[in-house]
Order: C-alpha cells, then sequence, then structure tokens
C-alpha cells in the first residue's frame, strides 16, 4: 500500500479487521513512512506514577504488530523504565533534558495516578544531579509543559483507577485534574488492550490527534458498550442470567459490568484474540469506566440500583434498546460521574473536580 | 573516607528501587534498599465485599498478578475451610506455573541480560561501559533471543488468556473454584504454544546464562544475601497436603516446615508504621508516615521468627531439591545462582504443566459448593515467580475488616528492623566491591539478581 489514509487506518483499528491484527497493513505502510521521514519520529516518553505496571505488561503482548516491530518501525520509544536498558544516573534531568530537546513535538506517555497528598512525597521518582529528590508531581507539571499530547495510558492515568480508589490515602488522581485537559488523552482499561495504546499511538504519529469521546477516550476503541456487543446479549434480551459460574446465560447477575463499560473487548478479544472475561465465564468488572473502581465493585455481585440523577442527560449511545436491569446500572454509571464531577461540559474537566 | 553511592531509581524491575550504598575504599560497608512510591491495599480492602480482594490485590503487580489472586482466594477458602474441585486445582497451578515462567523470561532478558551484553548506549548511564566479557558473536545471540523472549512472553499470556480471560489480571479465579473449563481446542492450543516456549527456553535460553555462567565465574561468589531461605506450599499435589513446593525455611541450623504463624511485620525502616505501637502482627493495621524518622522505603517488611529471609525461584528450588540447584552447594547463593534457579524451575515447569494438562477432565466440577462466611480470619499463600505472597484478612459483617497483601519486596527488600537486621538484597550488596563508582555494575548486578 503506498498510502495509508485516515479512514483506511480507522478501520483497520476498529475490531472487526483486528482479527488480522491491528494493521496487516500498517507494519509495512507505517514503517516506510518512517524511514522516509528525515526527522524521525516524534520521541515518546514514558513514565510510570503508582501503578502496577500491568499496563506496561499489556503492551508488551501487542501481537500484531509485535513489540520489536512497535519498537522498530512505530514508536520512537526515547524513555521506558521497564524496556529501556539503560539505567540513567539522574531520571529526572535526562527527561527534562529530553524533553527541551523536542520541546512540543515529543509524546508523554503516563502509566498509574499520580499521588497529591504530602507535597507529592507519596512518589518520588528518582533524584537530579544536585542530588534533589524529585517527586512525580513536579516532573509532571514541568514535562507537562513542554508538550502538546500526553496520553494517560491505564485507568489509574486516565482517571485515578484503583490507585484513587477510597478511601484514597495518597489522594491520587488521574492526569487530566493536573494538566491542561485539552492535551490529555486517557486509554483506560485496567490494563489498556495493547491495540489501545498502540493503535493511539499511530494515530497520533500519523494523523495527528484521534477522535475522542466526552471522557477523552478514543472513540474508535471505546464508543460501543461492552454490553450491546457481547456474545451473551441474546440471553439478556430473553430474561436467561447465569446464576453461578459456568451457567449458561448472561452474567449480569453475577455482577457483570457491562451495561456501564465502554470498550471493544467482545470483538477485539484480548491476548492475541485468545478470550476475554466474558468468554471465561466471568463478569465484566467495568475496568475503562471512569467510575472504576469505587462503582464497579463489588466486582462479584449485581449492580446496586443507585437512583441516579438526570438519566436523560447521558449523551452517548447506552441508553438506546436498555432494559429495566440496565436502566439501575446506567444510574451507577450517572451517579459515578454525577459524584465525580464529570457530567457536564468536557472542555474544562480540571475546573469541575 | 566513606562515600555515597546513589541510585534512583534502578529501573527494569517489576518496580522501581531506590539503592543507596556507603563505600570505604571502594568496598561497601553499608546498603539501603527500597521503594520510593506508595503502593498498598490495605486501607482500600477495609470495608469491601470480600470477593473484590481477588480482584484489587492482583493490581499489586503487573507481572506477579495470578499469585495475588490465588493468594486471595485461598485466604477465602480457608476461613470457609473449602477445597477446591481437581479441576481448579489445576488450572491454578497451570496458571501460576505460567506466571512463574513469563516472570523467570522477564527477569533474565529485561532486567538481567542488560547488564552483562551491550545492548544500547546511552549518555549519562551506569553500567554501560565496560566489562561486557561475552564476544561478540555470542552477544548477538543474546541480544537477538531478548527479543525474542519479548514475544514468548505475549505467547504465555496468550497461553494465560486462553485459560483465565485475559492477562495480565486474570478472571476465572473466583472463591471455590473456577469459572471455566478448558474445552479441546484450548488444550491443543496450550500444548502447542508450550511447545514453542519448550524450543525457546532448552535452545535460546539454556545456552544464553550457559555462557553468562562461562565469561562471570566470579558472579557465583557474589551477591551471597542473608544465606536464610523461605517457601509457602504451591503447587498443591493430588493427594491433600502434598506439594511440588513444600512451604518451608531454611536457617542456619537446617530446614524446617513453615509455620504461617511465625509471619510477623517490620517498619522500622519504612514509611509505614503501626497503628498501635509496638504491633507487628499480620493483621496491622498500619498507618502510613512519610516523615517518619529512619524511613527510606515504601515497602512494609516480612520477617519469619524476626527474622529477614529470602523468597524466590533460588528458595523453591533449594527447599524443593531441584539436583542442579542444590548441587551447586554455597555458590547457589549468588549472582549466576539466582539465574540458575530460574532457569532449572521454568524447565521442571514445563514438564510440570503438561502433566497437569494430562490430569485434567475437561468436564470435571468448577466450583465446590460453599459461601464466604460473615466472620473469621485467615493467611493465604502463594508463589509467584519473584517470591512468595502472603495474604492476610479478616472478615466481620461479611465485609473485610483487616487486610494485608505482602510479596517479594517485603522478604527480598526488607527494610531495616528494628533491632538493625537487614533484608536479604541490602545484605547481597553489603561487602562488593565498587571496581569503578562512575559505572558500578557490581551493584546493578547484584541488586538486579533477585
Amino acid at each position: 500500500m503506498k498510502h495509508l489514509s485516515r479512514r483506511q487506518f480507522i478501520k483497520l483499528c476498529t475490531a472487526s479487521a483486528a482479527a488480522l491484527g491491528i494493521s496487516q497493513v500498517w507494519v509495512p505502510a507505517i514503517g516506510k513512512a518512517y524511514q522516509n521521514a528525515a526527522q524521525g519520529s516524534p520521541p515518546v516518553l514514558w513514565i510510570q506514577g503508582s501503578a502496577c505496571n500491568g499496563c506496561s505488561s499489556s503492551l508488551l503482548n501487542s501481537v500484531h504488530p509485535n513489540m520489536k516491530e512497535v519498537l522498530h518501525e512505530i514508536i520512537n520509544l526515547s524513555y521506558h523504565p521497564g524496556i529501556s536498558t539503560v539505567t540513567v544516573r539522574h531520571l529526572p534531568d535526562y527527561l527534562l533534558d529530553r524533553a527541551q530537546q523536542n520541546r512540543g513535538r515529543f509524546i508523554l506517555v503516563v502509566e498509574g495516578a499520580i499521588p497529591t497528598a504530602g507535597q507529592g512525597n507519596f512518589h518520588i521518582i528518582g533524584q537530579d544531579s544536585q542530588g534533589k529528590k524529585i517527586t512525580l508531581i513536579e516532573l509532571l507539571k514541568k514535562l507537562g509543559e513542554l508538550t502538546e499530547t500526553i496520553v494517560a495510558v491505564g485507568s489509574c492515568a486516565s482517571f485515578g483507577g484503583i490507585s484513587a480508589a477510597e478511601p484514597n490515602d495518597a489522594e491520587c488522581v488521574g492526569l487530566e485534574r493536573l494538566i491542561e485537559v485539552s492535551k490529555v488523552i486517557n486509554i483506560p482499561g485496567c490494563p489498556p488492550h495493547p491495540d489501545w495504546i498502540v493503535g493511539t499511538l499511530a494515530h497520533l504519529l500519523l494523523f495527528g490527534r484521534p477522535e475522542l469521546d466526552d471522557y477523552g477516550r478514543p472513540r474508535v476503541f471505546f464508543q460501543g458498550l461492552i454490553h450491546n456487543n457481547c456474545p451473551r446479549r441474546q440471553y439478556f434480551d430473553n430474561s436467561i442470567f447465569a446464576r453461578k459460574f459456568g451457567e449458561e446465560g448472561c452474567l449480569l447477575q453475577v455482577g457483570c459490568k457491562g451495561p456501564l463499560a465502554h470498550g471493544d473487548c467482545p470483538t477485539r478479544l484480548w491476548n492475541g484474540a485468545s478470550s476475554w472475561c466474558v468468554n471465561a465465564n466471568a463478569p465484566c468488572i467495568g475496568c475503562t469506566d471512569p467510575s472504576f473502581p469505587d462503582l464497579t465493585m463489588p466486582f462479584y455481585k449485581r449492580m446496586p440500583e443507585i437512583q441516579g440523577p438526570g438519566i436523560t442527560s447521558t449523551a452517548d449511545a447506552i441508553g438506546i434498546g436498555v432494559g429495566a436491569a440496565t436502566a439501575a446500572g446506567l444510574a451507577v454509571h450517572l451517579a459515578g460521574n454525577y459524584f465525580s464531577g464529570r457530567i457536564g461540559k468536557k472542555n474544562s474537566r480540571e475546573d469541575e473536580a | 573516607m566513606a562515600e555515597l553511592l546513589v541510585i534512583h531509581p534502578l529501573n527494569r524491575g517489576i518496580r522501581p528501587i531506590r539503592l543507596e550504598v556507603e563505600t570505604e575504599s571502594r568496598k561497601i560497608t553499608s546498603a539501603k534498599a527500597g521503594t520510593t512510591f506508595y503502593w498498598d491495599f490495605e486501607k482500600t480492602l477495609q470495608g469491601k465485599d470480600p470477593l473484590d480482594a481477588i480482584q484489587l490485590t492482583q493490581r499489586c503487580s503487573g507481572i506477579d498478578f495470578i499469585s495475588h489472586a490465588v493468594a486471595a482466594v485461598r485466604a477465602l477458602e480457608g476461613i470457609a475451610g473449602v477445597s477446591v474441585p481437581p479441576n481448579a486445582r489445576l488450572i491454578r497451578n497451570i496458571l501460576l506455573a505460567l506466571d512463574m515462567i513469563y516472570g523467570n523470561l522477564a527477569h533474565f532478558y529485561q532486567n538481567a541480560v542488560p547488564d552483562y551484553i551491550p545492548l544500547k548506549t546511552g549518555p549519562a548511564v551506569h553500567g554501560q561501559d565496560g566489562d561486557f566479557r561475552v564476544p561478540p558473536t555470542v552477544a548477538e545471540r543474546i541480544a537477538a533471543n531478548a527479543w525474542q523472549a519479548l514475544e514468548m512472553r505475549s505467547l504465555i499470556h496468550s497461553m494465560t488468556g486462553v485459560v483465565a480471560g485475559k492477562a495480565p489480571h486474570i478472571c476465572n479465579v473466583v472463591f471455590s473454584g473456577i469459572t471455566r473449563n478448558l474445552n479441546i481446542a484450548d488444550i491443543l492450543k496450550l500444548k502447542s504454544n508450550l511447545g514453542e516456549v519448550g524450543r525457546f527456553v532448552f535452545n535460546g535460553y539454556t545456552r544464553d546464562l550457559e555462557d553468562l555462567e562461562k565469561a562471570y565465574p566470579d558472579y557465583f561468589d557474589l551477591g551471597k544475601g542473608d544465606g536464610r531461605l523461605l517457601t509457602v506450599n504451591e503447587f498443591p499435589a493430588n493427594k491433600p497436603g502434598e506439594f511440588m513446593i513444600p512451604g518451608s525455611v531454611k536457617t542456619g541450623t537446617g530446614n524446617l516446615v513453615l509455620d504461617t504463624g511465625l509471619i510477623t511485620v517490620a517498619c522500622a525502616g519504612s514509611w509505614f508504621e503501626a497503628a498501635d505501637s509496638g504491633n507487628t502482627t499480620l493483621a496491622g493495621p498500619f498507618k502510613t508516615s512519610p516523615d517518619k524518622p529512619g524511613g527510606y522505603s515504601w515497602v512494609k517488611g516480612a520477617l519469619y521468627d524476626k527474622k529477614t529471609f529470602e523468597v524466590g525461584a533460588l528458595a523453591r528450588m533449594l527447599l524443593s531439591g531441584n539436583s542442579v540447584t542444590t548441587g551447586m552447594g554455597a555458590r547457589a547463593f549468588s549472582v549466576m545462582g539466582r539465574f540458575r534457579a530460574r532457569l532449572e524451575e521454568t524447565k521442571a515447569l514445563l514438564e510440570k504443566i503438561s502433566a497437569w494438562i494430562e490430569e485434567y477432565e475437561p468436564d470435571g466440577q468448577l466450583t465446590a459448593e460453599s459461601e464466604v462466611p460473615e466472620e473469621g480470619l485467615a493467611i493465604g499463600a502463594a508463589e509467584a515467580s519473584q517470591g512468595s505472597v502472603i495474604h492476610y484478612v479478616s472478615l466481620s459483617d461479611g465485609r473485610i475488616e483487616l487486610y494485608n497483601a505482602l510479596d517479594s519486596f517485603s522478604w527480598n527488600l526488607c527494610p531495616q528492623t528494628a533491632d538493625n537486621n537487614r533484608g536479604p538484597m541490602e545484605q547481597s550488596l553489603i561487602g562488593l566491591t565498587v571496581a569503578n563508582p562512575e559505572s558500578p555494575v557490581e551493584v546493578l548486578r547484584a541488586a538486579r539478581s533477585f
């Protein structure tokens, strides 16, 4: 393929094409694009906040393209705490130096939430050449000012996730609470699918910012509701519910949060199209949702019927054709967003915090 | 004159570490190893539904997540007094073994190898300007295998995905059993992928380690640790009470059966402290104290019978009597000894997984009939590639009252204790000679051997 258009690329990113890999086409096509680019592609600086680093493990599971192809042909990964082989002596200086040299051009990827308690001393990322301990929040604010594009990988970096679960002693927050929201792209998931990460970075490099939904998530991966694309949707529609694990039926009664979570897991599948949670007879735990995990717990109990405000104010397609049982889930969804202050205009998520 | 050397962060491992060593005439006289970011679920789990621990605690580690799921579920099953059906035992064994093989490959190729093979150079870096002893053609092969290892890791996670829904962070392990049985297609896929991983392990990994052992024989004498080892019961056999890895401890005087009741928490060098002063029980509760004098790590330390213990593949292989590892004698307690133990374990587990698949009955029962009790307390334990995972849970009114999850960091990076004992990683550094403080490869290699 000589030229890959944005439209073609988006099509390749969709889950219906995912069986072929995120791009049968893009490895040669994009690889060539980069070889031809005189300046090379913009460097990616990856830093880890408060997290289990499972997002990085997930990234490494990228199959088509595999990690070698990703690193050699697609992403110019300038620093990653797990993958970079170098042991940098003064990491904060090193990262700031890289950022200065590529000011406005580099892509900052953040995995993990940012603890804000105690002037940030719940997370010290390293020391500078003066021997001063640098907090994550301090480094992040400096790096954030030097770039236009920040990718929050995982639910912790996006919305706080498990790091920010109650009672959140370290006062962890997602990036959008710290950085101008217009710069941030959220790729939630606990962890996110590798295609979501690689696909988003590739879109950024080839065509600029992808189209985002109200929560800053790339629509191409997150526009569908898990529940609407679930292979067990027929069971739901026919009111056939599994009461225990291993029974046929919709998993709502054993805790499934598919009615409130967005993502293409049912069609993309995980780990090289091996499976996904519901295929394993296990409920979706709602890990891509901004309300995860506080309002998606208990994971193995049916969603409680919380009275949420203003069901009609939903902007996306959740409400279309949902049964009575999902209305409860919808209420949870909206309640969660309401309580965390995310319903409203989306150009200033920080102000609403 | 004493000189201070700080490496912060020590990267490439499962969590970043801060190392601080003091040298006198280039010999390390004291060492501190810890983490500088708070990562703890004790508070989060209080008041939650007990089953949520199975999911939440997996997020302790993006590499050793399966052992946390299993330790959590075993604790709850311990309270209920329930035994899981045979298929659940086999599936959990297979998952834990896959996780260990994954962790061992990740440790060797991602964490360790770049300190011995010039994979990439960069400005202002530690340990990239010398002591590369492997001949170039061999180094090229090992570098190529490091890429291949990434593909193997992805392949292992796809096997985990087949069994457990997805990886990282699985969803098929539930209270009293599992959610899904393997079908014939799954079993064929597992067998085929196991073959591929096996070929890499027996050809690539094995040769690569042999070449490092030949080039770095002195690293059989460096990085000893504290010489005490600990394992928990892992890989339950068909016969109740029998395990491939029996829970045991190696002390100065001999090997004993593990008694989890003797595990306590050590917080002196940590930024945690007991909410009730002097309380060192696993139950806690503990509170954060980031300005505490003497604190230098966010690790909650773990002690057994008031002493520090090393956990991980070396402990598992020596205490379960693996002949190659025990054959190394005292030299097993070393940087290269730890690498060798991981390889031997990987080979042994590949065989075991095949045997467990043969034992598997595709239509077997998934879960035992049981409910999580409203009240009670228990310790759940499991082995992870990095070492023993210990979960403590107490339930009250059907909710979690207290929870503590300790893992390999609590053991191997146990912060300085109240009576000035040091964890195995710190002890492995003390006594090392740093030839070139600008490139302290000895420190990096010893710390990354855990």
